[in-house]
């Protein structure tokens, strides 16, 4: 089934919070994982979140601790995580199995604009326009949802997905699998072509007509992205990941330097809002609100 | 078209409500957005001398009726606290007020001389907060003598700025207390910090839902204690300004505990509930009141429950 057979998301409509008003962890039951590379899995979840691409909840590892993660896929019944092994938590969510319990709380934030969702681009929303989108790490992950979506609503999709090396490329057999038109880049060349996923767009901008890209991924690169496509014109969404604790907009930890905060407003937002923080490529915060460069 | 000025210890605000503690106080900017949007003042996340990291996730959720937190007040401690305290006072002129916080005396003595060098409009004490016991025991709330020596110390350490101690609604008599840090030397009480500690549990991972296991409560469903300790604080110490805060959910809120003795309202958990609107809302509603009432001024209604 198509991404929207299982509803791309709820509608923002005139919400103005971006959650309910109960944000108690709800029990989910771990279905299946799978390994996607060297400490990176998926797991899948039964039931649904509602989530438009873009979106993210946050994962209650319990006894240990809840951490935000964008949603892979949400549909068909099924959630999926895809999770990078990188510190304690997601160490102790690597230990678990099949049939054990965690908590989900979300969706929250802002998603990526596909033609059905509500969109601050006004290009690149339908029938035959040409998306592209860039995916660098765990960030292909949510793009891969992103381009269902464009795809059911008509749009033609490129993902060029990045990687340092061709053991941590991931989602690259369910982009193809997709019709997605799917450009590699590693750093070593080892796959695709070597160099940066920005060469690869940077050749795109210069050849073809594109309406609309988005990225997510390690923020000095969207940054890079972010200022081609300003300088091209070609309107632009990014995902700006800030430590986050609570996810709907009480702690201040996810907030950037505009004051806005990045569980609420973003984290996808589009290339001309992402310019406004000075912070965007530059740094983040650590969990007591210390500054730490990208 | 009347205002919503009041004064509070010699400090101006253009409105009653300030963000309380611990809510989008993290950085600079983010305080100073909440002034942006409309708040009156911003006190500061409680500030550490010394880094303190605070409980694992999850340390919050809501609910319609209340919310609850057990933060264990993250901070990363002085040299962070002095940049965000400048940075804020560069990026807005409306009151700031410093609220500091340590595990024992003369920490808080060192941390309040600290943060007096940076001038702020007022400092406000958290000696109540009640999900950090498993580190440091009873709150210096539960206890008359403790609560009036922190006094006493951050008094003798900041000069003439003006002091409010936060005390705990998890107390045999809140007015004891605020009569005890009155004595010490305290020019404002900020009544309530949050209420419990609560417990709630997942009955599916049969798991405490906040890793610190216990937490404080706040939001809607606990104004009726808060207007209650506001009221029997003031009914005793009538000329202490207090910093009126716990579940305050609408502008008429605001006003209804300004009546039984806020001077200014602490606003937090609101947050949670309308958003950015918050601000703009709940002094919208208070104007449109006020406007319609026989009152000129809005402190002319500070206390007045205690007048019928
Ligand atoms: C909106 C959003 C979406 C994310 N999506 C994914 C995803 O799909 N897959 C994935 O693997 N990771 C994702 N992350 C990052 C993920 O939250 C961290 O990797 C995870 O929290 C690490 O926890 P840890 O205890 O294992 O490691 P730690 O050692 O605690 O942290 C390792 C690094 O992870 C980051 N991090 C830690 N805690 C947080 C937090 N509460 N909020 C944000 N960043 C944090 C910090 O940069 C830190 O340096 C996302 C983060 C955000 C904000
Ligand atoms: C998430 C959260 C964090 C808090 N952190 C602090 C803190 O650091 N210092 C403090 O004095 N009070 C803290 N408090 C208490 C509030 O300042 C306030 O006293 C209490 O929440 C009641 O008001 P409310 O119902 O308007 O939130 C915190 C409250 C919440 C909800
Ligand atoms: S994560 Fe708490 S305000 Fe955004």
């Amino acid at each position: 089934m198509g991404c929207c057979g299982g509803g791309c998301g709820k509608q923002n409509g005139e919400e103005t919070l971006h959650h309910e008003l109960n944000t108690e962890p709800r029990a989910f039951v771990i279905d299946r994982m799978w390994e996607e590379a060297e400490n990176i899995r998926t797991f899948v979840f039964k039931g649904t979140l509602h989530a438009k691409p873009g979106q993210f909840c946050m994962l209650w590892i319990p006894e240990c601790d809840e951490k935000p993660f964008s949603i892979a896929r949400d549909y068909d019944g099924e959630i999926w995580l895809t999770i990078c092994k990188v510190g304690p938590a997601t160490t102790r969510l690597f230990e678990m199995k099949a049939g054990d319990y965690v908590g989900i709380r979300g969706a929250y934030g802002q998603g990526f604009s596909t033609a059905l969702t509500p969109s601050p681009s006004p290009k690149g929303r339908g029938e035959h326009s040409k998306v592209v989108l860039i995916g660098g790490g765990y960030g292909t992950a949510p793009l891969h949802f992103t381009g269902k979506c464009h795809q059911d609503a008509g749009s033609d999709v490129t993902m060029i997905i990045g990687a340092r090396h061709k053991n941590l490329l991931i989602w690259e057999k369910e982009s193809k699998d997709s019709g997605f038109r799917t450009l590699v880049a590693t750093n070593d060349g080892s796959a695709g072509i070597q160099g940066f996923t920005t060469h690869i767009l940077e050749d795109l901008l210069k050849n073809e007509a594109i309406d609309l890209v988005q990225t997510c991924g390690p923020e000095k690169m969207m940054r890079a992205i972010v200022e081609m496509c300003i300088d091209q014109g070609v309107p632009c969404e990014v995902s700006v990941e800030r430590y986050m604790k609570c996810g709907f907009g009480i702690c201040g930890q996810c907030v950037v330097e505009t004051g806005e905060k990045m569980c609420q407003t973003g984290p996808v937002v589009s290339a001309e809002k992402a310019m406004t923080f000075s912070d965007f490529g530059v740094f983040h915060r650590g969990a007591e609100g210390q500054r730490k460069n990208w | 078209m009347k205002n919503l000025h009041v004064n509070f210890c010699g400090v101006a605000f253009k409105n009653p409500l300030v963000l309380a503690s611990g809510v989008l106080g993290v950085t600079a900017p983010s305080l100073s957005r909440v002034i942006e949007l409309g708040a009156g003042g911003i006190t500061t996340k409680s500030l550490w001398r010394e880094p303190h990291p605070g409980h694992p996730n999850p340390t919050m959720f809501g609910t319609k009726e209340y919310f609850m937190n057990a933060v264990g007040l993250s901070d990363a401690g002085l040299v962070k606290g002095v940049q965000t305290m400048k940075e804020l006072r560069e990026r807005t002129k409306e009151p700031i007020i410093a609220n500091i916080v340590a595990g024992n005396i003369q920490d808080f003595g060192a941390i309040a001389e600290a943060i007096a060098e940076l001038s702020p409009d007022a400092i406000e004490v958290n000696i109540s907060c009640p999900n950090v016991e498993s580190e440091f025991g009873k709150p210096f709330a539960c206890s008359r003598i403790d609560a009036a020596a922190v006094t006493k110390l951050v008094r003798a350490n900041v000069g003439d700025i003006p002091i409010a101690i936060k005390l705990s609604p998890n107390v045999e008599s809140i007015v004891d207390i605020a009569k005890a840090v009155v004595d010490a030397g305290a020019d404002a009480i900020t009544a309530i910090n949050t209420v419990g500690p609560g417990m709630r549990w997942n009955i599916d991972l049969r798991t405490p839902i906040l890793s610190n296991r216990v937490g404080g409560v706040s939001g809607p469903a606990i104004f009726p204690i808060a207007v209650k300790a506001v009221y029997d604080i003031h009914a005793a110490l009538p000329n202490t300004p207090i910093i009126a805060t716990g579940g305050v959910n609408s502008g008429r809120d605001a006003l209804e505990i300004m009546m039984a003795g806020g001077t200014l309202v602490g606003v937090g958990t609101a947050i949670y509930y309308h958003g950015d609107a918050t601000w703009k809302k709940f002094t919208d509603e208070m104007s449109q009141w006020l406007e319609k009432s026989e009152f000129e001024t809005l402190s002319d209604i500070i206390g007045i429950f205690h007048k019928a």
